[in-house]
């Protein structure tokens, strides 16, 4: 793109200007006040459409205020004329107007259409006029006067790395908010368990406490219970059994509950005898029952013989008239010897109920005293009976107490109490503690699971924040990234463009470099080192200026505008000097077209291929 | 026409993500393919004046004040 003319009319402090600019280098030299930064804003009005920050450029509001320039966007084709027109009024109102040149009775484009042409040709924002094609005196003096952070500021401001680089500092701030939000939800984690097991009610001594731990003294107290329930049981057992030979004990006259047993089968041995006795005895009397039964029987048959005897004699000796009949042989006797035979018979009978009397006696006696040893054998039986019985019960009794005290034996090592007091008493203090324990333990499973649910619920927010911030980080990285790679980019083309004007201004080789903050060093041909940003001239530090204006445009391929406004307002004459000539010593390849603004003569002395002087107009 | 860096930023971090995503050990360290080219998208719009990434990127992220 070339400017080739510019025109204003009623634009800041000129009423009507026109100053045509050349392909090359163009000096517009002015005194102090004589509108030579107007121009240059009115340049950037009629590319940007943007009017001058803070200002109204009218010089009068009563009057229109035009701002023609005639470029050449290069492509092959014309000149166009581009106005920017201000109505007159209160608020400026700005239209744009596009003229071939060699046709000027009727705009190409107008309005809205103007401005989509411009754009197409140009894409050319005030930012960007600002940036990397007016370069203005407060933009040199910045660059010089802070040689180690003037590289990278201006090549981040260029560049845009500016907006990077706030963003960045946002993203910081965006990160450390993120982070306070993380470390607030991971210390509320920890602290959460806490606070629900207060207010559930967890009681400060288990606080802390796992429900596993209780669960396992539970499980000792529960395994405790039940040792002691045995306890219990085999002490009751035994004392039961004690309790019993005792008993036993005073029955049988005995103070050693072992020796019972002993003592028993010696007195069942002894009533053995005694029933073996009275067996015998048993014996003897039922023998002489039997044969007193037997002569019972005899004289019965005798007495009984006797006395048909008798009746038969008596009944004869009635039939016979006083004779009867021998009971022996048969044959009648006389009545005398009927009569003796009677007697003798009445006799004998006599004698023999006497004697059968006599006998029934001793029958009676001999029962009764059967009777008696029946009845002793019978109590000797049940004494035995007895005996065995309780020989059997008390050898039970004691094996159960020898199984007792063998168990009792056992929890020993436990330290239980002895007595069914003592065990009744830790029993009960043991179903307390376990009443207490599986309420704790209710409580802490509670708590558990209600903050179990309540961290979950909190990790997975943690997990959202940590990514969050983990993006952020990735966002901070990229930039840095990106940063790095154009910063890489752009200084790589800077140094290049830099040494390649140096070498066609002073014909020397200059080595300029970048340290890992892009502070620049070089290395003249003369100074035999290497130099330090703060150590180079003006003119140097200002060629790396312009090396980076020209190496930004050469990066676009559009441009090839410089406009300086005031370049060397703040340097010496001699470095004033090396300015001009390293400004002057560009070639057109480089950058197009030039316009250099400024009140100091001494520009006067150098080359240029136009020199527009204001203070002729 | 204007330095642009919002194709730079979006294919940095493109980059920046996969070499990522490869050292990530924890899930939340790990950024999906979905949240690259949304996050993508939003870095190709920083050129644009009236586009506030950080406001976007904290409606993406869902990231408000004292949350």
């Amino acid at each position: 793109m070339l400017v080739k003319q510019i025109s204003l009319n009623n634009w800041m402090g000129h009423k009507e200007i026109s100053l045509a600019f050349l392909p090359g280098k163009n000096l517009v030299y002015g005194a102090n006040a004589s509108g030579k930064s107007s121009i240059a804003k009115a340049i950037s009005f009629a590319l940007t459409g943007l009017l001058p920050k803070k200002t109204d450029p009218r010089r009068t509001d009563k009057e229109m205020a035009f701002v023609d320039i005639i470029v050449n966007f290069g492509k092959k084709e014309g000149d166009y004329l581009l106005r920017r027109q201000l109505d007159k009024g209160k608020k400026p109102k700005t239209q744009l107007f596009i003229y071939d040149v060699d046709e000027l009775s009727e705009a190409l484009y107008v309005g809205p259409e103007a401005e989509q042409f411009l754009r197409e040709r140009l894409e050319l924002s005030e930012e960007i006029f600002q940036r990397i094609i007016y370069m203005k005196e407060e933009d040199v003096y910045e660059f010089l006067a802070n040689p180690n952070d003037a590289v990278i500021k201006e090549i981040d401001r260029l560049i845009g790395l500016e907006k990077a680089s706030r963003i960045e500092n946002e993203l910081f701030d965006l990160k450390r908010e993120v982070n306070k939000q993380t470390k607030f939800i991971t210390k509320q984690i920890s602290r959460t368990k806490a606070g629900i097991e207060v207010n559930l009610g967890v009681p400060p001594e288990i606080k802390g406490l796992k429900p596993a731990k209780i669960e396992k003294r539970l499980n000792e107290i529960e395994n405790e219970i039940t040792d002691l329930k045995k306890l219990k049981d085999y002490v009751e057992k035994r004392d039961g059994i004690l309790e019993e030979l005792k008993t036993i004990m005073i029955d049988l006259g005995e103070d050693e509950p072992k020796e019972l047993e002993v003592k028993l089968i010696e007195r069942q041995q002894t009533a053995e005898k005694d029933k073996e006795t009275l067996e015998t005895k048993q014996q003897k009397a039922k023998e002489i029952l039997n044969n007193l039964t037997s002569q019972e029987k005899e004289y019965k048959a005798t007495l009984t013989l006797k006395k048909n005897l008798v009746e038969v004699i008596l009944e004869q000796k009635s039939a016979t008239a006083g004779k009867g009949i021998c009971p022996t042989c048969g044959r009648e006797m006389d009545p005398k010897l009927t009569e003796k035979v009677l007697k003798n018979l009445q006799e004998e009978l006599e004698k023999l109920q006497g004697k059968l009397e006599e006998l029934i006696d001793n029958l009676k006696k001999q029962k009764n005293e059967l009777k008696k040893l029946n009845h002793s054998i019978e109590q000797v039986n049940r004494r035995i009976q007895y005996y065995i019985t309780q020989k059997n019960a008390i050898s039970e009794k004691l094996e159960n107490l020898r199984t007792c005290e063998s168990m009792i034996k056992l929890f020993e090592g436990k330290n239980y109490p002895q007595t069914i007091n003592g065990l009744e008493k830790k029993l009960e203090e043991l179903n307390k503690e376990e009443r207490e324990l599986t309420k704790q333990k209710g409580i802490l499973e509670g708590a558990k699971a209600v903050s179990e649910d309540q961290i979950n619920r909190m990790k997975k927010t943690e997990e959202e924040l940590k990514h969050k911030e983990k993006i952020c980080d990735l966002i901070l990285e990229t930039i840095t990234e990106a940063k790095k790679k154009l910063r890489l980019e752009m200084t790589s083309n800077v140094k290049t463009v830099a040494e390649e004007i140096w070498e066609k201004y002073k014909n020397e080789h200059w080595r300029i470099d970048w340290d890992d903050k892009f502070v620049p060093t070089a290395k003249p041909a003369k100074a035999g080192r290497v130099l330090k940003a703060y150590e180079l001239s003006g003119s140097e530090r200002f060629l790396i200026l312009l090396a980076i204006r020209i190496a930004f445009q050469k990066s676009l391929e559009q441009f090839n505008l410089l406009i300086i406004d005031e370049p060397c307002q703040h340097l010496d004459s001699f470095n004033g000097k090396l300015f001009r000539d390293v400004l002057t010593a560009i070639e057109g390849e480089a950058i197009k077209q030039s316009i250099i603004f400024t009140y100091n003569q001494d520009f006067l002395e150098s080359e240029w291929d136009n020199i527009v002087n204001l203070s002729s107009q | 026409m204007e330095k642009q860096i919002g194709a730079v930023l979006a294919r940095t971090f493109q980059e920046v993500c996969e070499k990522s995503n490869k050292r990530a050990k924890k899930d939340f360290s790990k950024i999906s393919e979905e949240e690259v080219a949304e996050i993508e998208k939003l870095l190709k719009k920083i050129d644009d004046k009236s586009f506030n990434f950080i406001a976007e990127i904290k409606k993406y992220l869902q990231i408000t004040e004292g949350e």
